[in-house]
């Protein structure tokens, strides 16, 4: 049985929106382009379109993309063009087509922790932190930890401008497809000394992950010894696994390689 | 429940059910170019513009486009004559069903060329044209079609 919605509503204010989301069914509707693949009822399917959180802004040290802008809306703002040299925009270019990228929203890729998802486990390696309407601020990687935030709204992601250099690998099938294990690796860029390293992988397939290990080593040296072994030990630390896709073994491989030459691709 | 469509210019009243997908609704309402192809959000037949950007109308719900406007491949008729002779002309059409699509997404591509945001260069005219898909073809002759149509050596 397809998705069946049984009734559709679009508030005008996110105070209208949070509380028809507390009703027995209700689900917040984000770009919707994988709710075809799913088989379940909603009652109330609520369209946050019109409540106000779709553009994408600067505040103070911040890049504030609200949680209702497209993936393309984002792709294409001066501010994300413009930050660490367009990382953001390079890895949103590879997701999916054009004609997803301008429906599928940041709420609706974030929210739902989606495995597969590039944009999460790029957005990771930066300096990140979502908020929701009732729940406040937190870090991404504090999102990602805990439990899934259900009769909440997630209202807006926040990109500290922190000047990071970055890089995204993924090893795909094919380049139209999703990616079977990824890996994006940052650092603070301060005139050519590379410090406070993230190292985020995914599609592991879970959702992403920091090494911290990795990052320990890469804060101590950045030589070609410390780059393997950081490698090693994001291999170590991390969980793997297979589906029908990958073995969790031969992506844990592939990973070390990605994580290796971002890191070098980082620090040129 | 009632949903207002601009479709290709003219404002509709159209019933709908909150679960069905604006491909199936422009498709009951004869809007026959909307093709039904993988119907999952990857093969792009099904391609149509909202307020002027490509969407995959087999995964945009039609209730969340009530109050938009909606181009189809019959609301730019005249670029679509070109279009299918440029196509014609290399030989890059066979059974024809990812046609409408491929061609909603030039007629974008050329908007999004002019503003700036797509750089006229063939690795950048392929990358947007990556999510739509041809079973016949292989690609050469559309491409080939396509970079002489735009005049990307």
């Amino acid at each position: 049985m397809p998705l069946k919605i049984l009734n559709y509503v679009r508030p005008s204010s996110l105070e209208q929106a949070y509380d028809l989301l507390q009703e027995d069914g209700a689900e917040i509707l984000g770009g919707t382009t994988y709710a075809r693949l799913s088989n379940r009822t909603i009652k109330l399917a609520i369209d946050l379109q019109n409540v106000g959180i779709g553009s994408i802004y600067e505040i103070g040290d911040y890049i504030v993309v609200g949680a209702m802008a497209t993936l393309a809306n984002m792709q294409f703002h001066d501010l994300i063009m413009e930050y660490a040299d367009g990382y953001l925009y390079d890895v949103i270019s590879y997701i999916w087509s054009v004609q997803l990228r301008n429906v599928a929203t940041v709420g609706g890729t974030i929210v739902p922790k989606w495995g597969f998802s590039d944009f999460i486990t790029a957005l990771l390696a930066l300096d990140t932190e979502v908020e929701f309407y009732k729940a406040g601020r937190m870090n991404l990687e504090d999102y990602l930890k805990g439990m899934m935030i259900k009769k909440d709204i997630m209202t807006a992601l926040y990109i500290k401008k922190t000047p990071r250099k970055a890089s995204f690998k993924f090893m795909r099938n094919s380049e139209y497809d999703f990616s079977i294990v990824n890996v994006a690796v940052s650092a603070v860029n301060q005139e050519g000394k590379f410090t406070n390293w993230r190292v985020a992988v995914g599609a592991r397939p879970g959702v992403a992950a920091l090494s911290y290990k990795a990052m320990e080593i890469l804060n101590n040296s950045v030589d070609y010894e410390s780059i393997e072994k950081a490698a090693k030990e994001m291999k170590n630390e991390l969980k793997f696994s297979s589906d029908f896709r990958w073995s969790g073994e031969y992506r844990k491989e592939v990973a070390g390689t990605l994580l290796q030459r971002a890191v070098k691709e980082v620090i040129g | 429940m009632k949903i207002n469509l601009k479709i290709n210019g003219v404002w509709k009243e159209v019933e709908i059910d909150p679960s069905d997908y604006l491909l199936d609704v422009l498709r009951r309402e004869g809007y026959l170019s909307v093709k039904k192809g993988c119907d999952t959000g990857t093969c792009g037949a099904c391609t149509v513009l909202r307020d002027g950007y490509p969407i995959l109308s087999c995964a945009t719900l039609a209730a969340t486009c009530d109050g938009h406007e909606i181009t189809t491949a019959e609301g730019i008729a005249d670029e679509m004559e070109d279009y299918a002779k440029m196509l014609a002309g290399e030989g890059a059409e066979q059974c024809g069903f990812c046609s409408p699509g491929l061609m909603v997404m030039l007629y974008a591509l050329k908007k999004e060329i002019e503003n700036g945001k797509v750089k006229k260069t063939k690795e950048d005219i392929r990358r947007y044209l990556i999510g739509n898909l041809c079973r016949c073809t292989g690609y050469a002759g559309q491409e080939r079609a396509i970079f002489r149509y735009l005049g990307v050596e």
